[in-house]
């Protein structure tokens, strides 16, 4: 094969097409994601450390995920604030022996503070004990806020599989089916 | 403050009080090192630690650089959230008071450059400082370092702020737009009290004092009787400023050139303090004034001279 015969695809510069909105800070968008991915290994967590706990288990954890789900459709969230809200638990419970019985508080606490990173409006603490059927009191719910404050530093600008996905999405210039599948898969 | 004994600090002294809280110089007794523990009050808070904390906390965690203070550590106590930053033990405050003018004249250009690159970072992560003064700029004589700081309290994380009149309280290092209601608070702001600070180094008191006159009547007295074509904030206090009598500029360029400043360097200040913050000189582009020239500190090469101190 002569080497002329092989036509490369230009790659398609994704983000010409947003140059012109100020939102999209084109200019910054490769230090961003050079910045996202070196940041990426401080934000996960083994995949192991459910084995360390020792009353709740992974399938507890997915029940707790399904449940915030519906509370994050509830109060009518942005998607960021869901992969945070699992980020937050999962660097929590892979630091925190949590019995069985608060493993609902430790989810709602995450989701507490993840609006209050995230949103604009936050959900406020009496509803988000009502949508436990007063499950804890509001005492439980500030406690453990504290304590996961602490736990995890105050850090809570880590970039989530969601920025990623966005990326990729972009990338890829898909379309509305492509986009439902992959946010379904992660 | 009874607490930070649990964490290992030794309280040394109280070093500064505002409407968040207090601010406390501390030792850590593991390493030996003095901190300064920021704590502020959440007691009456219903919902928590507020999301301002929150975010601010998390914003300033991500901030790393050797013109800025480092945020060592965070804990919360459901009452108080602690803030311990590193602490150097001079103030550029206490520097202008203890030195002559004559004395402090040599080291005027590193300070300020390195004040300057520190807050050219803040301002690339779109951080307003807010309460830039002389206490906030400290000193590692060791390390020959600059870092900024901000243990005034007086603002939390530079929330922006809606003002009513021109508010004649606050820090006499506040920007005449940010006194003004419904005024752009942005990174010029900032820029606009290094410019005091420069001032105050070359001369060794404060350009705006507080005290006999206001604030307002200083400005008049320094740039003359503002219009709204060199201030579009005087459109919104033109009732307040009708009472100021007409008056020739002060001529501040004479003084400072008196007082051994360069003529680049009266450029930069006149730059720095300029009434309309939209031709105010950035913090990046005063870095790059022919002031600097003869300096080696620049954002690109980020190796600062070292200054010996008397």
């Amino acid at each position: 094969i002569e080497m002329e015969d092989i036509v490369e695809e230009p790659i398609v510069d994704i983000d010409s097409w947003d140059a012109k909105n100020p939102l999209a800070v084109v200019e910054y968008v490769e230090d961003l994601f050079s910045y996202y991915r070196k940041m990426e290994s401080f934000s996960c967590v083994s995949p192991e450390y459910m084995t360390q706990q020792f009353d709740i288990n992974e399938k507890m954890r997915a029940i707790l995920i399904d449940w915030l789900i519906e509370v994050h459709d509830k109060f009518d969230l942005m998607s960021e604030t869901l992969f945070l809200s699992i980020n937050l638990i999962d660097r929590f419970l892979s630091q925190q022996q949590v019995v069985r019985k608060k493993l609902q508080l430790v989810g709602l606490v995450a989701m507490l503070l993840a609006c209050k990173y995230e949103e604009v409006s936050v959900p406020v603490v009496g509803d988000l004990i009502l949508i436990s059927d007063k499950a804890y009191t509001r005492k439980e719910v500030l406690e453990m806020e504290s304590l996961m404050l602490n736990t995890l530093q105050f850090n809570m600008s880590v970039p989530t599989p969601y920025v990623f996905i966005q990326r990729f999405l972009k990338a890829a210039q898909s379309d509305k089916e492509l986009q439902l599948l992959s946010f379904f898969l992660i | 403050m009874e607490k930070v004994k649990d964490w290992n600090y030794k309280v040394v002294e109280k070093i500064g009080q505002g409407v968040f809280g207090e601010v406390y110089k501390c030792l850590n007794l593991e390493t030996g090192k003095k901190v300064a523990i920021k704590m502020i009050n959440i007691q009456n808070e219903p919902e928590g630690v507020p999301s301002y904390l929150i975010a601010g906390v998390s914003l300033l965690k991500e901030l790393e650089h050797d013109n800025i203070v480092r945020l060592l550590d965070v804990l919360t106590t459901g009452r108080y959230v602690y803030l311990v930053f590193e602490y150097l033990d001079l103030d550029l405050g206490s520097f202008i008071r203890k030195h002559t003018i004559t004395s402090i004249r040599p080291h005027i250009k590193t300070i300020l450059s390195q004040i300057l690159v520190g807050l050219a970072y803040y301002h690339s992560h779109n951080i307003l400082h807010g309460d830039l003064q002389p206490s906030n700029v400290l000193i590692d004589l060791k390390s020959k370092k600059v870092k900024l700081a901000d243990f005034g309290l007086t603002t939390s994380f530079g929330v922006p702020h809606i003002e009513y009149s021109y508010k004649e309280v606050g820090s006499p290092y506040k920007a005449p737009e940010s006194r003004i209601r419904s005024s752009v608070y942005s990174t010029p702001h900032d820029v606009w009290a290094v410019g005091c600070i420069f001032a105050e180094m070359v001369s060794g008191k404060p350009l705006f004092p507080c005290g006999k006159k206001d604030h307002l009547s200083l400005i008049v007295s320094l740039f003359g009787k503002p219009t709204k074509e060199t201030w579009p904030g005087a459109n919104y206090i033109s009732d307040l400023l009708h009472s100021h009598p007409q008056c020739e500029p002060a001529d501040l360029a004479e003084q400072l050139l008196g007082l051994g400043l360069e003529p680049p360097g009266v450029e930069l200040l006149s730059r720095m303090i300029s009434l309309n913050p939209t031709t105010r000189i950035t913090a990046r582009n005063a870095l790059n004034h022919p002031y600097f020239k003869d300096s080696h500190s620049s954002l690109s090469s980020p190796h600062y001279e070292a200054f010996g101190f008397p």
